[in-house]
């Protein structure tokens, strides 16, 4: 899905968090756990890439390309003769790092926005809102795109483009929790006693709504790392030589017919991660009780 | 809906278009180059007159203040004046419209496709709830929600175009052309309007009006449709809005896998070109239907819904 255009009303509501689910059956959490396992299979590899690539991802070896799968090259090479599966283990460090950016910005942003609308409401929260719904109405893919333009293609607009267009969706939900829980008897328990509006949103507040939404928030990195391998295919984020699975299938475009294996394999990395990421969050949301379905089925 | 409110919700657009402007305007103030220069180098042959240039700078009015700037932008934006493009040199806004219409044909069939198949599998899903054949949709629903559109389009290319050789790889003209690039396009949209139509719809299994409905004698197919999928739809149709706009997003990728002659595919030609006015008018354009959409999707949803109708 294109998980960057956000949804979009007239007035920024109280998220009640009711995104649609990937769950599988109720209960159940293996589908969290199928989850998790491809994502630690993915994080792994990315991790321990020098000890895991058989070759340096940029080697070019003259004479061995558009190799199928062998001993020496398990996922056999490119049109440059470059080893394949060196080059998905480092793409997975490309496109997880930018991932990690990316929600790490995503979160701290939208978490102090979201808390300033929330908490104190009022006037703050009527600017915050506006800001918001200025954001959230505008195609965020096409602003993506915009920014890349205007700051050249390569790795660092693309932390900057996709950070900018991701915030405010979460900022937004945020938002909302905070909302909830701001006239809840605790928070009004800690007003009394004299606590500051600080000690109250570090020490209460957060605390009460952010697991949830961390669990949302994972959800994200299957749109990031999506986005990041869109864009890259195309030619507007991570430039050659840097290996990145967008890069990779570009690359394998003219020579799918001949070598579908330079196709499958980082199809499938992208595929891991981002089905793994969804299963992984949607079994963490429920957990938190937020199955996004008001408990049916 | 009375004429108030729709006037309140014109007039809710105005922020976000205001916000789209000044991004569309920022890009070009950030761009680098010198916009008359530019425009002048490629019109002309050879290297162009200082003097021209700034002539053309003060015609446009380059030295004024930015916000004096941008006021006469906008001006010239809403008489339809987006400016000129460096590479083709013609102007953008025929540019855009030019290539407008092959971008909504394939957004409105991959929309209409994702809306049949999203909505009927679906509901069949909800009805035969917990099932054998509600189990493996949802299973591909996971699956498919999962998958970028490009690298589908990179798989059906490969399948039907290359090995199978039934369709063609890439271009735009028949029938033929749009099958493949609507259906990378419509799969994840139709995935998640799956799962939306299953869950409104067990939903409305569960209410009182359609054990009522079953009550009178009506057969379950008919309370299914009759009923149940009225009730269902109300909720979905805020769904598919979303979804087109995030289609006319994700066109641009597609466009460019298919070579689709779409303005998303003219917007990535035109950031590697450094086409600059362009891109910029992309983004206005792709701003403005987005908000539009959303704005049609908030009255049809008051239309149709006669509860939010009476709220107001």
């Amino acid at each position: 899905m294109m998980a960057l255009a956000t949804k979009s009303r007239s007035t920024v509501r109280q998220v009640t968090l009711r995104i649609p689910s990937l769950r599988i059956p109720a209960g159940v959490q293996w589908s969290g756990l199928i989850g998790g396992s491809m994502l630690l299979v993915v994080l792994v590899a990315t991790l321990f890439a020098p000890l895991i690539a058989p070759h340096d991802p940029r080697d070019v070896y003259v004479g061995e390309t558009l190799q199928s799968p062998s001993r020496d090259h398990p996922f056999g090479t490119d049109m440059l003769g470059r080893d394949q599966l060196s080059r998905v283990v480092y793409g997975g460090r490309t496109a997880l790092m930018i991932a990690g950016f990316v929600l790490t910005v995503t979160v701290g942003v939208g978490t102090v926005v979201g808390c300033l609308g929330g908490y104190f409401g009022g006037r703050v929260d009527d600017g915050v809102s506006l800001l918001l719904n200025i954001v959230l109405a505008l195609p965020g893919l096409s602003l993506t795109i915009a920014i890349v333009a205007v700051l050249g293609t390569g790795q660092t607009s693309l932390l900057i483009a996709l950070s900018a267009t991701s915030w405010a969706w979460f900022a937004r939900v945020f938002r909302g929790s905070v909302f909830s829980v701001r006239e809840t008897l605790y928070v009004e328990a800690a007003a009394a006693q004299g606590a500051t509006h600080t000690r109250i949103i570090l020490r209460h507040i957060i605390p009460n709504v952010a697991r949830p939404i961390l669990a949302l928030a994972s959800l994200r990195v299957s749109g990031v790392i999506l986005a990041v391998a869109a864009l890259s295919f195309l030619g507007l984020g991570v430039q050659p030589p840097i290996p990145d699975w967008g890069v990779m299938l570009n690359d394998a475009r003219p020579h799918m017919r001949t070598s579908p294996h330079l196709i499958v394999v980082p199809a499938m990395c992208i595929l891991m991660v981002s089905l793994g990421t969804n299963l992984f969050a949607d079994a963490l949301l429920a957990r938190s009780g937020l199955s996004g379905r008001g408990g049916r089925d | 809906m009375n004429v108030r409110t729709a006037l309140r919700r014109i007039l809710a657009m105005i922020p976000a278009l205001i916000g789209a402007s000044i991004i569309a305007f920022a890009l070009g103030v950030v761009a680098p180059g010198d916009p008359a220069y530019m425009a002048l180098s490629q019109s002309a042959t050879g290297e162009p007159r200082p003097e021209a240039v700034q002539e053309l700078r003060a015609e446009w009015g380059l030295d004024d203040p930015v916000p004096i700037q941008y006021v006469k932008w906008v001006g010239r934006v809403l008489q339809g004046d987006l400016g000129v493009s460096y590479y083709t040199g013609s102007p953008v806004t025929e540019e855009l419209m030019q290539r407008l219409p092959a971008t909504l044909n394939l957004a409105l069939v991959a929309t209409a496709m994702a809306v049949m198949v999203g909505i009927s599998t679906g509901v069949l899903s909800a009805v035969l709830s917990g099932g054998a054949l509600d189990g493996a949709l949802r299973v591909s629903t996971v699956f498919l929600a999962s998958l970028p559109g490009f690298l589908v389009g990179l798989i059906l290319i490969l399948v039907f175009a290359e090995i199978l050789g039934i369709m063609p790889t890439s271009g735009y003209g028949t029938w033929k052309h749009t099958v493949l690039p609507a259906v990378a396009l419509a799969t994840g949209p139709t995935a998640q309007l799956l799962r939306v139509t299953r869950t409104q719809m067990i939903d409305v299994l569960g209410q009182d009006y359609m054990r009522t409905a079953r009550a009178k004698g009506l057969a379950q197919s008919m309370v299914v449709l009759q009923h149940g999928l009225r009730n269902t739809l109300i909720n979905t149709l805020t769904v598919v809005g979303l979804y087109l706009a995030a289609i006319l997003g994700g066109a641009a990728i597609i466009e460019t896998v298919f070579a689709w002659p779409g303005i998303g595919r003219l917007a990535v030609d035109s950031i590697t070109r450094r086409d600059y006015p362009v891109v910029q008018g992309f983004v206005l354009l792709a701003a403005g239907i987005y908000v539009l959409v959303n704005f049609v999707v908030d009255v049809l949803y008051s239309v149709i819904d006669p509860r939010v109708r009476a709220g107001e």
